[in-house]
C-alpha cells in the first residue's frame, strides 16, 4: 500500500483511535515525514497528508498508450464552407430560422462543399434528433464527418453504412432509420437486405419494414411484395397491398380491376339517363384476403361490404373508369354524388387518384371536395406547377388574403421551391395586402410569413426585399410581421450568398 | 488584425447575444455606417425613438453603445462588428462623428494618464499620515487573520481526530459556519477553500482521499502562515494571496513589466460565489513564459473583452509577486493585435509534466496550470478521453468538457496543437490549432 493510502486510511478512522507512524524507509518523502513531531498526532497526520498529497500529485507519471495510433481520416476532402456559413448553421441548429436548415444543407451540397470540423458534432447530433434531415446532412459531412460518425455508435447508426452492423445488431428504431436511409440511397439493396432477414422478423417488424419500401417504389419490388401477400398475418399483407396498389402495371392492380369491373357498371336507363350500378361484394373470398382486404371497417359510418368495395376501388387506376364508362371525369363525379354509395365511390377514387398520381382526377376531385374527402392529401399529390396554378388563381382574389387559415394551408402544401412567376405573384400579393399584416402578431400569420420566406425563388429575393422595404417606409406603425419577413429573408439572402460565394 | 466572424461571435457574453448580434448584422438595420483604421461606428434603429449610436475602438477592441442593455458587448456592437467583417464596403462614412472622435480621444487620454500616474507614483510616495493609518489597519487585519487561522487549525484537528468517516453526516451548515468565521477573520481566500470541502463527502467513490487532500492544502496554508518569516519572499506573497490579501494594482503598475509578444492561448469563464471569473492565458513568445489575466464580474456586469483568444498582443505586463508568478496586469499595449498561428507548446507530455512539477515545487497551491502541447492526437480509450503525444504518453482530458468530440473532429486522427488548463488530474481544453487554424472552445 502506498504511503498516501496509509495516511488516508488513518484519517478515515481518526487519529484519536489510530496513531500514524511514518515508515522508516530511506526515501526522501518518508524521511521528511519522519521529521514531524509524532507526539502531536493530529498535526503530524495533517502535515504528512500535505506532503504525501503533493508528492502524489507531482510524481504522477503519464500513462502509456498500449493501443495503436488511431487510423487517421483521409486528407483529401471537399472544400469547407466559409466560417460565416458555419455561423449561419450554428444559429439555425440553435433554433434561429431553423426552417431554413434543409435549404442550407442542400445548397452546401450543391456547391460541392462540406461543413467545417468544429461544427460536426453539433450537426451529427442534429441528424440523430431529426431523422428528416439526416439524408441532407450526410453529403455535407465530408470524409471527416463520416470518419467522426464512425467513432460514435449513436451517429454511426445513422451515418455509418460501410459495414451494416447496425442492421444486424441495432435496436428496432436504429434499424428502421438504417433501412429508410438505405432505401433512399440504394432501393434494390434495401429490398435485398429485408429479404435476407424476412423469415426471422416478427409480423409487426415485417409490416413496419415493408412500409419503408414506399420510398423509391418501383416495378422491381413487385415480385417481393407479391410474395409478401402469402404472409399469415393481415398487417403484413395489408402493408404489401398498400404498396402494390401504387404500381399500375402490377398483377395485384390487375386483380383489383377485375373485381371492380364485376361490381360496378355503367349504362343508360330506360329514359336514356346515364347511370351507375353498384353491387357490393357478397363475401371476402380467399383471393381478397390474400390481397390484404381488411374485414372490419375503421369506423361505423360505413358497412363491412361497402368498406371492402372502397378498398378495391382504392387500388384501381382511375383512368380505368374513363375507359369503361366512356365519359369524362366530371360526368362520373356527378353521378357518383347522386349515388347512394357516393361516399364509398368518392373516397375510393380519391385514394386511387392520389396513389396513381392522376392529375386530371385530382383536380376534378378538388373542385367537388367536401368534408369527408382528404383535400389536403389530394392537393399534396399534385405536381408543383399545378399546385402553383391553383393557388395562384386563389391568391388573385382579395378574400383569400383575409383567411389566414386558408393561406396557411396552401403554403404548407406547396413545399417545393416556388417558381419565379409564382414567387413574384406571392410577393406582390403580400405588398398589396400588407395592411392585414401590420400590427398583428399572430402565430398563424407568423408561420405563413416563415413559409413564404422559405420557399420564394432566390431570384425573387431582391424584389421581395425592396418591395416590402417600400411598404415599411409607407407605414408609421410598428409592423412586427413585416419585420419578421424582412429579417428572415435578409438572413436567407446572406445565407445563400455565403454558400455561393 | 483580421477580425473573422468566429472571433467576433466569441466576444458575445452569451448565446442569446450572439444570436441577436447576427440578426443585427445586416445593412437594413443601420441608418449610417462608417469606419477608419482605428474605429467603426453606426446608427442602429432599435425599439426606441432615437437610433442607438454604436462604436468600436478596433485597437483592443473596446465598445460603446447608447442602448440601455447591460450586456457587454451589446448586440448592437456585435452586429456592427459582424457587419464590418462581412461587408466592409457598406461602411461608407470615413469621417467620424464628433462623439466618436471624442470617445477615441478620451480613451487615448485615459491610457496616457494611467501611465503618467504610475510614473508619478514611482516618484512621490503617499503622505506620512496616510501611511500611518494604513499601517494600523493592516496590523489589525494581521491579528484577526492569525486568530482565524488558529481557530481553523483546531477545527481541522478535530476533524482528523474523530476521523473523516464522521463528516458524511454533517449538514452543509457545518462547513458554512467554519467558512463564515474565516470571512469574519478577513481571510476570504481560506474561507473559500473551506467552503469547497462541503460537497466532497457526497461526491462518490474515493471522497475520503479527495477530502484529505483538500484539507491538507489548507493545513499547508496554516503552517506557512505560522512560519511566515522563515519563508522566501515569493512564497510569502503566495500565502498572502491565497489567504485573501489583495495587491494594490496601482502600486503594481508602477513597477517595471515585461514586454513581449504575448500569445493569447485561451480563456475560461467560471461561476464562483455569484461572480463570474475569467482567466485569460497568455504565453510570451520570446521568454516562453506563461501569464494569466484575471477578471471578475458580478451579475450582469461585463467581463473584459479587450484581450481576445487566438491573437497576439505586443504589450508590457506586470506580474503579481509570487514564487511562481502567473497572474499579470497589462501595463501598456503597443500595437493592434495580430492573428496567432502557432502555440509554442511543449513537445511532449513528459515535458509538460515536468514544467508542472517545477511550478508546484515553487507554489504548491497552484490550481490551474496552463499547458500547450504540440503534435498531440485526441484519442478515446474506453469511455475516457486523452491527448496522445508522439511518445505514446496519454494526458487525460476533462470528461466534463463539451468539446471533446470537437477536438476529435478537428484532428481527424492527426496531430494538432492543444491548449488547456491542467488541474493535476485532467486537462480542460480551451483551444486548438488544426491545419493552421485556431479554434477556441467556449
Amino acid at each position: 500500500m502506498s504511503l498516501w493510502s496509509e495516511i488516508v486510511k488513518t484519517a478515515v478512522i481518526g487519529s484519536e483511535r489510530q496513531a500514524f507512524t511514518a515508515p522508516r524507509t530511506a526515501d526522501s518523502l518518508s524521511s521528511l515525514i519522519a521529521r514531524l513531531d509524532e507526539g502531536d498526532r493530529d498535526r503530524s497526520l495533517l502535515a504528512a497528508a500535505a506532503a504525501a498529497a503533493l508528492y502524489e500529485r507531482a510524481g504522477r507519471l503519464p500513462m502509456k498508450d498500449t493501443q495503436a495510433s488511431p487510423e487517421a481520416c483521409v486528407c483529401d476532402d471537399l472544400p469547407p464552407c466559409s466560417a460565416r456559413a458555419v455561423e449561419h448553421l450554428r444559429l439555425m441548429i440553435g433554433g434561429g430560422y431553423q426552417e431554413l436548415l434543409p435549404e442550407w444543407l442542400t445548397r452546401v451540397r450543391a456547391a460541392g462543399q462540406r461543413v467545417r470540423e468544429e461544427v460536426l458534432p453539433a450537426l451529427l447530433e442534429l441528424g440523430r434528433a431529426r431523422s428528416d434531415l439526416s439524408d441532407a446532412i450526410l453529403p455535407v459531412l465530408g470524409h471527416r464527418g463520416k470518419w467522426l460518425a464512425a467513432q460514435n455508435s449513436d451517429w454511426d447508426a445513422i451515418f455509418g453504412f460501410e459495414d451494416g452492423s447496425v442492421w444486424e445488431r441495432g435496436s428496432l428504431e436504429q434499424r428502421r432509420a438504417f433501412l429508410t436511409l438505405l432505401r433512399r440511397r440504394d432501393p434494390a439493396r434495401a429490398r435485398q437486405l429485408l429479404l435476407g432477414v424476412w423469415e426471422q422478423e416478427s409480423p409487426k417488424n415485417r409490416a413496419d419494414f415493408l412500409a419503408i419500401l414506399a420510398h423509391g417504389l418501383s416495378p422491381d419490388d413487385e415480385l417481393f411484395l407479391e410474395s409478401a401477400l402469402d404472409d399469415k398475418w393481415t398487417i403484413v399483407r395489408r402493408a404489401a397491398a398498400e404498396l402494390l396498389s401504387s404500381l399500375p402495371e402490377s398483377a395485384f392492380v390487375e386483380r383489383m380491376s377485375e373485381r371492380a369491373k364485376r361490381l360496378i357498371s355503367f349504362q343508360n336507363n330506360a329514359r336514356g339517363r346515364f347511370e351507375i350500378e353498384i353491387l357490393l361484394p357478397e363475401e371476402r373470398d380467399e383471393g381478397m384476403m390474400r390481397d390484404g382486404i381488411v374485414k372490419v371497417p375503421p369506423h361505423s359510418q360505413i358497412g363491412e361490404k361497402a368498406w371492402w368495395l372502397q378498398q378495391i376501388l382504392s387500388a384501381v387506376p382511375p383512368s380505368f373508369w374513363l375507359q369503361s364508362a366512356q365519359r369524362t371525369v366530371n360526368d362520373l363525379l356527378k353521378i357518383a354524388k347522386k349515388s347512394e354509395w357516393s361516399q364509398v365511390l368518392l373516397n375510393g377514387w380519391c385514394r386511387a387518384a392520389i396513389s396513381f398520381g392522376d392529375v386530371e382526377w385530382i383536380e376534378c376531385l378538388l373542385e367537388v371536395s367536401s368534408n369527408y374527402m382528404p383535400a389536403e392529401d389530394l392537393f399534396a399529390a399534385l405536381p408543383p406547377d399545378r399546385q402553383e396554378a391553383m393557388v395562384g388563381r386563389l391568391l388573385r382574389k382579395d378574400s383569400t388574403w383575409s383567411s389566414f387559415n386558408q393561406l396557411y394551408w396552401f403554403f404548407k402544401s406547396c413545399r417545393h421551391q416556388w417558381s419565379e412567376h409564382f414567387s413574384s405573384e406571392v410577393v406582390r400579393g403580400l405588398s398589396k395586402h400588407h395592411e392585414k399584416y401590420v400590427l398583428k402578431n399572430d402565430i398563424v400569420l407568423r408561420n405563413i410569413i416563415t413559409m413564404i420566406v422559405c420557399h420564394l425563388h432566390p431570384l425573387i429575393i431582391p424584389e421581395a426585399i425592396s418591395g416590402l422595404n417600400k411598404v415599411t417606409r409607407q407605414i408609421t406603425k410598428r409592423a412586427p410581421m413585416l419585420d419578421h419577413f424582412l429579417d428572415m429573408i435578409q438572413f436567407r439572402n446572406e445565407m445563400l450568398k455565403e454558400i455561393e460565394k | 488584425m483580421d477580425w473573422t466572424t468566429e472571433r467576433i461571435i466569441a466576444l458575445a457574453p452569451d448565446a442569446a447575444s450572439a444570436k441577436s448580434g447576427q440578426v443585427l448584422a445586416t445593412t437594413r438595420k443601420w441608418l449610417l455606417l462608417g469606419c477608419h483604421e482605428r474605429a467603426a461606428w453606426g446608427l442602429c434603429q432599435g425599439s426606441g425613438r432615437e437610433p442607438y449610436q454604436t462604436q468600436i475602438d478596433l485597437t483592443e477592441p473596446a465598445f460603446r453603445c447608447t442602448c440601455p442593455s447591460r450586456k457587454f458587448p451589446c448586440k448592437h456592437a456585435l452586429g456592427l462588428f459582424l457587419l464590418l467583417a462581412s461587408q466592409p464596403h457598406a461602411f461608407t462614412e470615413k469621417l467620424p462623428p464628433t462623439q466618436v472622435g471624442e470617445w477615441l480621444e478620451s480613451r487615448a487620454k485615459r491610457a496616457h494618464q494611467r501611465l503618467e500616474k504610475h510614473t508619478r507614483a514611482e516618484q512621490q510616495s503617499d503622505s506620512v499620515a496616510d501611511r500611518g493609518a494604513q499601517a494600523k489597519r493592516a496590523a489589525a487585519r494581521e491579528v484577526r487573520v492569525a486568530a482565524g487561522l488558529q481557530e481553523l487549525e483546531l477545527w481541522l484537528r478535530d476533524l482528523i481526530r474523530s476521523g473523516l468517516a464522521a463528516v458524511q453526516t454533517q449538514p452543509p451548515a457545518f462547513w458554512e459556519r467554519a467558512a463564515a468565521r474565516l470571512v469574519d477573520a478577513q481571510a476570504p481566500g481560506v474561507a473559500r477553500m473551506v467552503r469547497e470541502l462541503s460537497g466532497i463527502s457526497s461526491s462518490g467513490d474515493g471522497w475520503q482521499a479527495r477530502l484529505l487532500e483538500r484539507m491538507s492544502r489548507i493545513q499547508l496554508v496554516i503552517e506557512g502562515f505560522n512560519r511566515f518569516g522563515e519563508l522566501p519572499i515569493g512564497t510569502q506573497a503566495d500565502i498572502r494571496t491565497i489567504i485573501g490579501w489583495t495587491q494594490n494594482q496601482d502600486d503594481l503598475l508602477s513597477t517595471e513589466g515585461f514586454r513581449d509578444r504575448w500569445l493569447v492561448l485561451g480563456q475560461r469563464i467560471e461561476e464562483e460565489d455569484r461572480l463570474r471569473v475569467q482567466r485569460t492565458w497568455l504565453l510570451g513568445e520570446a521568454a516562453n513564459r506563461p501569464a494569466m489575466l484575471l477578471h471578475f464580474a458580478a451579475g450582469n456586469q461585463p467581463l473584459d473583452a479587450g484581450v481576445v483568444a487566438g491573437t497576439m498582443i505586443d504589450a508590457e505586463l506586470v506580474f503579481f509577486p509570487g514564487a511562481y508568478p502567473l497572474r499579470v496586469l497589462i501595463k501598456q499595449r503597443y500595437a493592434s493585435p495580430v492573428q496567432l498561428d502557432q502555440m509554442s507548446g511543449y513537445t511532449s507530455i513528459r515535458e509538460a509534466s515536468s514544467a508542472y512539477v517545477g511550478a508546484l515545487a515553487h507554489n504548491p497551491w497552484i490550481e490551474e496550470f496552463p499547458i500547450a502541447l504540440r503534435d498531440v492526437i485526441p484519442v478515446r480509450r474506453g469511455g475516457d478521453w486523452f491527448a496522445r503525444d508522439s511518445e505514446a504518453s496519454l494526458l487525460p482530458l476533462a470528461p466534463r468538457s463539451a468539446h471533446l468530440w470537437t477536438l476529435l473532429a478537428l484532428s481527424g486522427g492527426r496531430e494538432i496543437e492543444l491548449f488547456g488548463e491542467w488541474n493535476g488530474q485532467h486537462l480542460w481544453p480551451l483551444s486548438a490549432i488544426a491545419e493552421g487554424r485556431f479554434v477556441q472552445f467556449l
